[in-house]
């Protein structure tokens, strides 16, 4: 007999997601059989962004997440760049994907130990006040030495990532949000008031890299294949659509022809090209509404919001690849760049996103020393009107894409977001074709739905995001956005 | 193996370095008994003052803060459980039919459920179950320290922001705001979007987003609060704060609600009247090591010890990286066209 219930808060995420599933017995065993997944929180940055000078976005856009806001900021200068044909210098380049870095890092080793790793842990008696008291706890979860183990991780994690903020801050300015990344390239200097002693940022850069470098080694990267060897079997839970998204991230030359980790999809298949011009949203299951159109790419996307629309379920769209369900993430990176392919299961992409941490860190050490000492890092731009521009680059949690427009007065008139949540939690399409993470919970199985670690495992091995998701409305360039009025009660 | 929480403390590494707290204080807040119950309620937020607060190193790092300094009873972010044994955390165990009979006469409101009613006819609610939601409120968790962070959405009934589901449904943020606020013995507003409304109410705002004042405002609710803004905010000013909260102290506010003794009124306390680029000369443009007022600095109008104690232990801040201060701890941050810009001239 089918039953359906509610997981809301998804807890150790960041934002507000809510999880509706439906069980049943499925062969002898209880497993999901549908799944919904909703954004429950809604800001509409695209209305503070109109009209301001468009220089304000890399700012703005930064706090549309807390968790990965130099990608933002990343894509931010990339649209800006494009629109008006600005090439930073080289090292401003190497300073941005040196501060990317260090907050994909952060972002990374966040995630394992401090959302994922508590869905398998029994930490009674070794854990015993707020917030971890608050727990669910089944019998499959480590216990004894192992779960001993594993926190006394998380607490060592606590230190590395705060040292991995420290990191880029010695280039970003302040961290989580960055302050140095403006379009142009990377404002702060390697040598501040001293240009006869620019070693001693890079020093202190690096000294830092080294101390996480040791723990993505020694610990994190051993603690996820530790997990994976004893929670095995999730090596064949949560695959999802089984396709993969990357828009490539890191530029390793200045023309941003070549990159660290390649852009491309995997239509399940094989690994191709990716082109821009086949992503598309759409709203059929989602609280906003097309006036015109029902498959949009996000240059003509034209929505309204519309909290009391029938069958709509989620303030998040539904992008789609070449109208299909594709997944970003790490495991889409490392697929498409030829560094993984086991499977696209929950524990692969726990294994993919440890695997690239250390991937990450390891390269840093290089780009560092590509740095020239003296040369510019910016170049102060000029903004043109009338111009349009993309910038397409990753988040920690996938493929992130900023679009502007720039108008006649030469402020904006158009700023969108695509964000690697709105891929993976999306709701169904207009086809009815479930989103990744929807996918990603059917036939998973469910042994005590008071006790619902299986789906919470699932779920936090797509780091959701949901600020990310959620942020965005696109306005019918005539009229302005409406909030609705809605009955009390509703 | 049961670790004690000194055990916790070894393990974790605590580190205490030169703070703004005397160290005295801080030994007494940390040996006060009974840790304060804290619940943390995020909002329209981005998480970056969670994020923010866990770089905390000077006066105690995040792990001895939850291990040994507060009880965080909520929050979303780090919670183990989900749901509604999460919720929980927040509110205490769901009220019981019997329970809410205690409630008198007023449990069975008249009219819709809507403005300060809780519709409890869902499964596991009363048949006729609409509840005066301050007659609710008074079966919930009592006595604690709510932190907000993030905007709260007042338009539209709230609907723009769901924190959670229970038996009898959806919780917007604006009816937890309601009952966790006034079951409180005070209210931190934490980051500029708590303390002010910051990016999500800025003009063009369209889910009636406000501060946590603000909320408090329209419902009604009358409740001791400091704004710690900043976006996102510095850990230093959570951590100094909650201390010499611990520690007993009255906490002097400034003009804009914010502990005088981080930020303050007086125009010698300005970020600007510390900052190294000044008296300089002008910067023509990002990257000088000069002046940056004609770029839009907002360094003048705008409070925080950023000059002296950076950022991320120490490290660097906004105007060490050739770029401006956006005047994030103000109240009338991010502005908008044409209030300011982040890059261009302030027209006094």
């Amino acid at each position: 007999m089918a039953t359906t219930f509610t997981i809301d808060p998804v807890s150790r995420i960041e934002g507000h997601l809510k999880i509706e599933v439906t069980v049943d017995e499925v062969t002898g065993q209880q497993q999901v059989v549908d799944a919904k997944s909703s954004g429950t929180m809604f800001r509409g940055f695209e209305n503070i962004l109109a009209g301001r000078h468009p220089l304000d976005a890399p700012q703005i856009t930064q706090r549309i997440c807390g968790v990965c806001p130099v990608s933002h900021g990343m894509a931010s200068c990339m649209t800006i760049e494009d629109a008006l044909s600005l090439v930073p210098p080289s090292n401003g380049r190497i300073l941005r994907n040196l501060v990317l870095g260090a907050n994909f890092i952060q972002s990374h080793i966040l995630h394992f130990y401090h959302l994922a790793a508590l869905d398998y842990i029994n930490t009674q008696g070794i854990l015993d006040m707020p917030p971890w008291s608050y727990r669910h706890i089944t019998a499959d979860m480590a216990s004894g030495d192992d779960a001993q183990h594993f926190v006394n991780s998380y607490l060592r994690a606590l230190e590395i990532r705060r040292k991995s903020h420290q990191m880029g801050a010695v280039f970003g300015g302040k961290l989580p949000m960055c302050t140095s990344f403006n379009p142009g390239g990377c404002t702060d200097i390697l040598a501040v008031g001293d240009s006869s002693n620019p070693e001693g940022k890079i020093a202190q850069f690096t000294g830092l890299l080294d101390d996480i470098k040791d723990f993505i080694d020694d610990t994190f990267v051993p603690d996820v294949q530790l997990l994976g060897s004893i929670f095995n079997s999730y090596y064949s839970l949560g695959v999802g659509s089984g396709k993969l998204i990357s828009y490539g991230v890191f530029d390793l030359d200045d023309a941003g022809s070549s990159r660290f980790f390649d852009r491309g999809v995997y239509d399940g298949s094989v690994v191709g090209g990716m082109d821009a011009g086949l992503i598309t949203e759409e709203v059929g299951y989602s609280y906003f509404n097309y006036a015109s159109g029902t498959s949009l790419h996000p240059s003509v996307g034209e929505t309204a919001v519309d909290p009391t629309k029938v069958d709509a379920y989620s303030y998040i769209k539904a992008p789609r690849y070449n109208g299909e369900v594709y997944e970003a993430g790490p495991l889409a990176r490392m697929w498409v760049n030829g560094d993984y392919s086991k499977g696209t299961s929950s524990m692969d992409r726990i294994e993919a996103r440890a695997l690239e941490t250390q991937k990450i860190a390891n390269a840093m050490s290089g780009w560092v020393t590509e740095l020239t000492d003296g040369a510019d890092s910016y170049t102060p731009p000029s903004i043109v009107p009338s111009v349009e521009g993309q910038g397409l680059t990753e988040a920690p949690r996938g493929a992130l894409g900023h679009w502007i427009s720039i108008g006649a007065d030469s402020n904006t008139t158009r700023y969108q977001v695509i964000t690697p949540t709105a891929w993976n939690c999306s709701p169904r399409d207009d086809g009815g074709n479930l989103g990744p993470v929807e996918q990603a919970l059917v036939g998973t199985p469910v042994d005590d739905i008071n006790q619902p670690v299986e789906i919470l495992r699932v779920i936090h091995s797509f780091d959701p995001c949901l600020a990310c998701s959620v942020h965005m409305m696109r306005p019918d360039e005539k009229k302005p956005i409406q909030v609705i009025d809605i009955p009390a009660g509703l | 193996m049961h670790l004690s929480r000194r055990d916790f403390l070894k393990l974790a590494g605590a580190v205490g370095v030169a703070s703004t707290i005397p160290t005295v204080m801080l030994e007494k807040a940390m040996g006060a008994t009974g840790d304060p119950r804290v619940i943390w309620l995020q909002g329209q937020s981005c998480s970056g003052c969670s994020v923010s607060l866990m770089n905390c190193l000077e006066t105690v790092t995040v792990d001895t803060l939850l291990t040994d300094t507060i009880n965080l009873e909520y929050h979303s972010t780090l919670i183990a459980a989900a749901g509604e044994l999460a919720l929980s955390g927040a509110f205490g165990p769901h009220p019981s039919v019997n329970e809410l009979c205690t409630l008198g006469t007023n449990w069975l409101a008249t009219g819709p459920a809507g403005e300060n009613k809780l519709d409890l006819s869902g499964p596991g609610g009363t048949p006729d179950g609409i509840v005066n939601l301050i007659d609710y409120a008074a079966l919930c968790k009592q006595g604690y320290i709510l932190v907000v962070e993030g905007a709260i959405p007042m338009g539209a009934d709230g609907v723009f922001c769901d924190i959670g589901h229970d038996a009898n449904g959806p919780i917007t943020m604006k009816d937890a705001f309601d009952i966790l606020a006034r079951n409180a013995d005070a209210v931190l507003s934490v980051g500029t979007c708590a303390s002010y409304g910051g990016i999500p109410a800025a003009p063009g705002n369209p889910t009636g987003a406000v501060s946590a004042a603000g909320a408090m405002e329209q419902l009604g609710i009358t409740k001791s609060y400091i704004n710690i803004p900043g976006c996102p905010i510095h850990p230093e000013w959570f951590v100094d704060t909650v201390v010499k909260i611990l520690a007993g102290e009255t906490i002097t506010l400034d003009s804009k609600g914010r502990p005088a003794f981080l930020f303050g009124d007086a125009n010698s306390e300005r970020i600007h009247n510390s900052c190294p680029m000044k008296g300089t000369g002008q910067a023509s443009h990002l990257g000088e090591p000069k002046c940056k007022r004609n770029q839009g600095c907002r360094g003048e109008f705008t409070w925080g010890h950023c000059p002296s104690h950076k950022w991320n232990n120490g490290v660097s801040w906004c105007i060490q990286t050739m770029s401006t201060c956006t005047g994030c701890t103000e109240p009338d941050y991010p502005g908008t066209n044409p209030l300011f810009e982040f890059y261009t001239p302030p027209s006094v």
